[in-house]
């Protein structure tokens, strides 16, 4: 997949209501493409969340089109999003999604098995870069927020992906440990020339020279 | 690691309570199944014969047992049935003309009796044909006799006089030793019981040695061919006309074809009743699945929906919940199948005893492993459902 195209994309919920403000995504054209990076700065309430749903395929309710490469997703089925999810679509939901009874590790192995992209060896080393290697073992459970905001970063990009969708991916993290995610994700997205979609709400991913998109 | 996290929730006590429903649900059919199946082997080849033969006799009369006189057909008797529309032929049985006696060896104790031979054509014997021969080089004579006298042994003389039980197969491989005598000569041969008939009412011979010993030890030959009993073959014993006539003449109809086919009918009946109850629990404890999965998948609906946002397919994770339920489903109908072998052998003996063949149970077991593969491609097909279903 080389580009995501939104035309004239607007949540049920605001074609309701009405849209009272400009954006840059509802109601417009907009191309993102691979290999770029782009910062969604999304207030609350401005709709990152069902921006991040309608592109994972988990919502329907917009209205307009939203295209991968020129295919409309409104056209794929549940077994096409799940080939996009293993191989082509990265995704780190705000909520994590971690299964807190598995270890930590356990829960990026689970992930890795679909496409055994990464060694166990290299995830342990990802684990150790990202400061948390003494609670790889530990139940999901029983970690902070932060931890597992970052053992689910390591979850999304243990994947070959054309795009990485990152919802908030550091918003429980301080600017060192946002620096090294930054980091980590810039070197896999590099790995198979992905691009980085990430959503802020204030303390945003540390990707230079990403474009900027107000939601 | 996936299956730990799709087996949380599973409720033993509710598949457990799946897996006893199915188990008696499917037990039942099979059980109806099967007997229905060994009766029916043993009522069909009897059953076939007697629709199409009937065999038919003259009442014996005060005058005649005086005159001494037999109630023999007479030759334009017989062209009378056989002008009949519904007759294919008339054959008669023809009685031995000499003396029998058989001798049979029960384990050390000899008993004997004096017998009576006759014989009916050999197309009408329910035997196999090489087994229905006479070689005068070396003789040997195949006996077909009435299962009535073998239930009469059984159930009224050695019941009541100690000795046993015996079953067509043991009767059948006991030496016997037949005597026949007349003319002045005597032979003592060795015979065997080759068969057990309902219908034919007799001790039946085939029709060479008749002629055979006939030839050799007959008295009375003309006396022998006029017939006292009669073998008419039909389309259908029960074909309209069939019954007014023989009343009409004042003929008896020996053997009990309606009424064989009444049991049939009756048991054909009875066994799909209890088939259809069995079906009807299996029907109701698929239903106890269908709602255990409908409450597993929801309380998993979470973990279910995260596994296929990271990339599994429905496919995979309903894969586990049916190898799940496949291996239940296997369990069920194997202990189903041992149970059934068990459940058999309460009526093996009764029928063996009554002289039936019995149909193999692995008939009944690939009906059973039939219909667990029909609930198994239901269980899939709810189970993807269900699984589908948590993806958006």
């Amino acid at each position: 997949m080389e580009k995501i195209v939104l035309q004239q994309v607007l949540p049920e919920v605001f074609a309701a209501e009405g849209l009272r403000r400009s954006s840059d995504v509802w109601m417009r054209e907009l191309t993102l493409l691979r290999g770029h990076s782009y910062c969604i700065n999304a207030p609350s309430g401005t709709g990152k969340t069902s921006l991040c749903a309608f592109l994972t395929g988990r919502r329907t309710d917009y209205r307009g089109n939203i295209l991968f490469d020129n295919r409309n997703i409104s056209t794929l089925g549940i077994d096409d999003w799940c080939a996009l999810r293993q191989t082509s679509l990265a995704y780190l939901p705000q909520e994590l999604d971690l299964f807190d009874e598995l270890g930590a590790v356990d829960n990026v192995l689970l992930k890795n098995r679909l496409t055994d992209y990464c060694t166990e060896h290299e995830i342990r080393e990802m684990f150790q870069y990202l400061g948390i290697a003494d609670r790889a073992d530990a139940p999901a459970g029983r970690l902070s927020v932060g931890q597992k905001q970052r053992v689910a970063l390591i979850r999304a990009l243990c994947q070959p992906f054309d795009f990485v969708l990152l919802d908030e991916p550091v918003s429980h993290l301080d600017r060192h440990n946002n620096t090294l995610c930054a980091d980590l994700v810039m070197k896999m997205a590099g790995r198979c020339n992905g691009g980085i979609i990430y959503t802020s709400v204030g303390n945003e991913l540390m990707v230079p020279d990403a474009t900027v998109i107000n939601l | 690691m996936l299956w730990k996290l799709l087996r949380r929730n599973i409720s033993v006590w509710q598949l457990a309570g799946y897996a006893f429903s199915t188990f008696v649900g499917l037990l039942i059919v099979l059980v109806a199944l099967q007997l229905y199946r060994d009766m029916q082997a043993g009522l069909r080849g009897e059953e076939l014969i007697a629709r199409r033969n009937i065999v038919i006799s003259k009442p014996v009369k005060l005058q005649s047992t005086l005159s001494g006189a037999k109630p023999s057909f007479s030759e334009s008797e017989i062209a009378v049935i056989g002008a009949q529309p519904w007759a294919r032929g008339v054959m008669p049985f023809r009685a031995a003309d000499f003396k029998v006696w058989a001798q049979i060896d029960m384990g050390g104790r000899q008993l004997s009796t004096a017998l009576f031979f006759e014989s009916v054509p050999d197309s009408i014997v329910d035997v196999d044909p090489a087994r229905w021969t006479f070689n005068p080089d070396s003789p040997s004579i195949p006996i077909l006799i009435s299962k009535d006298y073998l239930s009469l042994y059984n159930f009224g003389f050695a019941a009541g006089s100690g000795m046993p039980m015996l079953t067509e197969g043991m009767i059948s491989s006991l030496p016997l030793t037949v005597t026949i005598a007349g003319q002045g000569g005597s032979a003592t041969l060795p015979a065997r019981i080759v068969g057990f008939s309902s219908w034919l009412n007799t001790v039946a011979v085939p029709q060479k040695f008749m002629d055979w010993a006939h030839s050799r030890y007959g008295d009375n030959a003309a006396e022998a061919s006029a017939p006292t009993r009669l073998v008419i073959a039909v389309d259908d014993a029960a074909a309209p006309g069939v019954e007014d006539f023989i009343k009409s003449h004042g003929y008896d109809q020996a053997g009990n074809t309606t009424e064989l086919g009444r049991a049939s009918f009756m048991l054909t009946v009875l066994t799909a009743a209890i088939a259809c109850i069995g079906a009807l629990i299996t029907a109701l404890a698929l239903g106890i699945l269908v709602l255990s999965l409908y409450l597993l998948v929801q309380k998993n609906r979470k973990s279910i929906s995260t596994l296929l946002m990271l990339g599994y397919t429905p496919r995979t994770v309903a894969s586990r919940y049916f190898g799940m339920v496949a291996c239940i489903n296997a369990g069920v109908l194997a202990a189903a199948c041992v149970a059934l072998v068990a459940v058999k052998t309460l009526w093996d003996d009764a029928l063996a005893t009554l002289g039936f063949e019995q149909a193999p149970v692995l008939a009944t077991v690939a009906v059973g492993a039939a219909l667990m593969a029909g609930v198994c491609v239901l269980n899939f097909v709810v189970i993807r459902r269900l699984v589908t279903g948590c993806f958006r």
